[in-house]
């Protein structure tokens, strides 16, 4: 959304407006926009100024954005109120993320007639010389929310490990030598003993790629935030095979790879002074005559071996690996992971909220507040021994890799990736519910993650009492 | 109802005209063409809303029109009904689908327990120069759907059983013309209607069957005979309905509301008809004298039936209700309509109506007069192959449902040919409304209209 200090010839000129202002004939109904056509002029209802909230905000942001009706320069002002939070630098920062999500055009599409987006919509505010940082930043988070939103879309007979990985090493290519990157092939991962994460892949067409990629933007320290999404291009169960209606919208089991690679691409256009790096693990699940069974016994990179008792359950798999690249080969001194995990997450906390684990109460209290600015609610889950009990019970390995009995099961699965951690201070998100919504993706967590990170730097800066340890 | 006015009697300062328009170009290039939006010209105090790329739209459209306008009304709006007829719609079609989608969505006597009254809304009325006395069709026929539509609404510890042979009976009793007769449970058990009352042994409501005869047409004796499943909640009994497939049971007595004004409208309307109806009313829920899978139980045709599925226990009371109209009201036509199956929602979804009939002229006519009132029918196939298993018992003569061990059992068939068993040889049609009668917690009336003017058609 293009932020306008002078009015445009061909749009109307929308206002928000409240009981109190007495606009005369205008539609006092809820979100209702009200174009008067000879004055080429509407007005948004939102309701009694003491009831406004942000709430009442996003909802008119929202019907705003996705009306399919006309041009309109949007009257930034007329939605402010600082004393409900509502402030100059939050409409700009709403709308601009609104605007992009519904209507940003570097979607994924294979529609064979593109209709472009015929309406534009364009804020107006006519002083914006202190917010020319944020409206820069903003259009950053909002794009690299588009890229991780486009890889989500991409179907899996296109979006496959392989070309995943091409496209993302393109994409890195392009950032220039603040970064550094590997994209290794199946033999190297074979090299590095990622027996787990092999064991997923066995049943591809495709071969596994791990995607590392690091920015140190600090190279006085030796603290390094590291990363790991499950790229998962495809989950078709393996030989636990999901039962038709299961087996559906299981592209998006790639989503946490790509909500931490646009992530780390917002950090490198951002520049915080701190040490990030991503670790992606990507393969799709599927069935072949050499895919592994159930009762099969796979030995992980850091030693431990793990009985698979439901192969559905791949995702801990390639995190398992993914997490011991982290710590061997990284160093890392704090470990994230993201991922679309279990299907227990959407019982447990339904579409609304992603659930989040952490060590750190001072990280969760961070990371909280960083989603609750961005609009993307978390809410804390526990990890707890007594989930252990069912995953380290097996006669012939170290571990299983599921709880059968489906009573906590988000939990179980955050307490199987927890006894790969080493210690390591470690956050974990489980995205199944929110990464989706309905057919459209969300790249959730973009947005909290990069804030979090920029946070964290300036703690450093500041030394601030939640620092990086 | 003033839901229609001539165009002259209509307070300018009031009311804003509301103009459908198919084209953008002519009135003004600022025109949006979203169906939802309204283009508001103060000044004129005109409203603009788009209806349909061409001119050629059908009477479809224009429901979809009225039903949006009705629902999102923002102003006091006047329509003018010159602005939407084409060569394809007349006025008076244009006025009657006016009236009715009215009622629908307007109901002043829609079922609602709200505390908190819903704020009134704003008035739309259609501009016509037609007179409000040629429409006295319409308005009979309007209020008949918001009766329905009220009975259905009303949740089943409101409407209960006695409630709604009160609801009905008090209705009919207006008319004089109409005899009415309401079969006590002694009544039914000495008469032998045991499969009603195998359906109602699990009830704390005694089960009723309410006889309505409306004698119109000396010249002839044909007769229609109106058969309605008015089974007031379905739990399913001892094959009970689990988790979600329970909500929304208390639409399972539609049947009995649609043929009980289908007959009320009829009378008003002074048709030159014979019609009567037989609407066996009960509830189907579990106590300890409810009946039990496996139950074996006599017919009031004299058939044993095993009862296969309690849950499957329309069938059972229109059995009884058509073998009894059958045998005491000798009508050269049975019609029955029934919320009967699961089966014909999977089949044919919430649009169509499925019908199945004995005779190919029936079909043809109610297909024409399904049509001419804007209402969807499908023809379903009878064939005694579906039942063929039913037949085959040990213990009775018939079992009441099954699932063909040879497969491709297909309930909604198998439901309509095993009903054909008890109509005596009388032709026959059966309509399975379980798919229109309610369509997202709304009650819809269905088939009132098509009936009324397939009975009309019938004695022609």
């Amino acid at each position: 959304m293009e932020i306008i200090t002078k009015k445009t010839k061909n749009a109307f000129f929308l206002k928000g407006f409240f009981k109190e202002d007495k606009i005369k004939n205008a539609i006092e109904q809820n979100n209702y926009i009200t174009d008067f056509i000879d004055e080429e002029k509407s007005y948004i209802y939102l309701g009694e100024k003491k009831n406004y909230s942000k709430k009442v905000f996003l909802d008119a942001v929202n019907k705003i954005v996705t009306s399919k009706t006309r041009n309109y320069d949007i009257d930034g002002l007329s939605f402010l109120d600082e004393e409900k939070g509502i402030k100059k630098c939050t409409i700009i920062r709403t709308f601009i993320f609104k605007d992009s999500f519904y209507n940003g055009e570097d979607l994924y599409t294979s529609k064979t007639n593109k209709e472009k987006n015929k309406f534009e919509f364009k804020l107006f505010l006519e002083d914006i010389k202190k917010q020319e940082e944020l409206i820069k930043e903003s259009h950053i988070l909002a794009k690299n929310v588009n890229l991780a939103r486009s890889f989500q879309a991409t179907p899996p007979n296109i979006c496959n490990s392989e070309w995943l990985a091409s496209q993302m090493e393109s994409k890195l290519k392009k950032v220039g030598n603040k970064i550094s990157y590997k994209i290794l092939n199946k033999k190297e991962i074979e090299a590095e003993k990622m027996g787990l994460f092999l064991s997923v892949n066995r049943g591809s067409a495709y071969e596994a790629r791990l995607v590392v990629a690091e920015y140190k933007g600090d190279k006085t320290s030796k603290e390094k935030i590291v990363l790991i999404g499950k790229g998962i291009t495809f989950d078709s169960g393996g030989y636990n095979l999901k039962g038709s209606a299961f087996i559906q919208g299981m592209k998006y089991d790639m989503s946490g790879a790509a909500i931490c690679f646009s992530t780390f691409l917002a950090i490198t256009e951002l520049n915080p002074k701190i040490n990030i790096s991503i670790v992606l693990p990507l393969t799709d699940n599927r069935i072949s005559s050499d895919a592994s069974l159930p009762d099969s016994i796979w030995t992980s990179m850091n030693g431990k071996t793990v009985e698979i008792n439901n192969t559905d359950a791949e995702g801990r798999l390639i995190l398992a690996d993914g997490i011991t690249y982290a710590i061997k080969k990284l160093n890392a001194t704090k470990l994230i992971d993201v991922a679309t995990l279990t299907g227990a997450i959407i019982i447990s906390l339904g579409k609304t909220f992603t659930g989040l684990w952490s060590t750190s109460d001072c990280d969760w209290n961070l990371l909280e507040k960083c989603g609750i600015k961005h609009d993307e609610l978390l809410w804390r889950m526990p990890f707890h021994d007594d989930f252990l009990l069912n995953i380290k019970n097996s006669n012939f390995a170290d571990m299983k890799n599921t709880d059968l009995t489906g009573k906590g099961g988000s939990i179980s699965a955050a307490m199987f990736l927890k006894e790969f951690t080493e210690n390591i201070p470690y956050t974990h998100f489980d995205i199944a519910g929110t990464a989706g919504d309905g057919d459209n993706p969300t790249g959730v967590l973009v947005k909290t993650l990069t804030e979090y990170l920029i946070k964290k730097a300036e703690g450093n800066k500041n030394e601030n009492s939640c620092s990086i340890k | 109802m003033k839901i229609l006015a001539q165009l002259n009697k209509i307070d300018p300062n009031s009311f804003y005209e509301l103009i459908p328009f198919v084209t953008t170009e002519k009135i003004n290039k600022n025109l949006s063409t979203n169906k939802e939006q309204y283009n508001y010209f103060l000044k004129e105090k005109k409203v603009y809303l788009f209806l349909n790329e061409n001119k050629d739209y059908d009477l479809n459209c224009i429901k979809s029109f009225f039903e949006n306008v009705l629902q999102s009304s923002t102003k006091n709006f006047f329509i003018n009904v010159n602005n939407l007829i084409n060569k394809k719609n007349t006025e008076k079609e244009i006025v009657s689908l006016f009236v009715y989608t009215y009622t629908l969505l307007r109901s002043k006597n829609a079922f609602t327990l709200k505390t908190k009254k819903e704020k009134i809304k704003n008035e739309v009325i259609l501009a016509t120069n037609l007179k409000i006395e040629n429409f006295e069709e319409e308005q009979i026929i309007a209020e008949s759907i918001s009766k329905i539509k009220k009975l259905q609404d009303m949740p089943s510890n409101i409407l209960s059983t006695p409630k709604m042979e009160k609801e009905i009976v008090s209705s009919l009793k207006e008319n004089k013309k109409i005899n009415i007769k309401v079969l006590s449970y002694k009544e039914l058990k000495d008469l032998g209607m045991n499969l009603v009352l195998a359906v109602n042994a699990g009830s704390a409501n005694k089960a009723k069957v309410i006889v309505a005869e409306y004698k119109n047409n000396s010249k002839t004796k044909e007769k229609i005979v109106l058969v309605g499943k008015g089974i007031i909640f379905d739990s399913g009994g001892y094959n009970i309905k689990t988790g979600k497939f329970m909500l929304g049971m208390k639409y399972d007595m539609s049947g009995a509301a649609i043929c009980a004004y289908t007959l009320d409208s009829i009378a008003k309307l002074n048709l030159n008809v014979n019609v009567s109806i037989v609407l066996p009313l009960t509830d189907n829920l579990v106590d300890s004298n409810a009946t039990l899978p496996e139950s074996i139980v006599k017919s009031f045709s004299g058939k044993t039936v095993e009862i296969g599925d309690t849950d499957a226990e329309g069938r059972l009371i229109l059995a009884d209700g058509l073998s009894y109209a059958s045998k005491e009201l000798k009508p050269s036509l049975l019609i029955d309509v029934a919320t009967l199956t699961g089966s014909v929602v999977v089949a044919l979804g919430t649009e169509y109506t499925g019908v199945w009939s004995t005779e190919e002229k029936n079909w043809k006519l109610i297909e024409k007069t399904a049509k001419e009132v804007n209402e969807k029918v499908w023809r379903m196939p009878l064939d005694d192959k579906y039942i063929e298993h039913l037949s085959k018992n040990t213990f009775a003569d018939m079992l009441s449902w099954g699932i063909n061990p040879k497969g491709g059992s297909s309930d909604c068939n198998m439901a309509a040919s095993w009903l054909k068993q008890f109509t005596l040889g009388v032709p026959y049609l059966h309509l399975d409304i379980a798919g229109t009668a309610d369509i997202q917690e709304r009650g819809q009336a269905p088939m009132l209209k098509t009936l009324i003017n397939f009975i009309r058609e019938y004695f022609k």
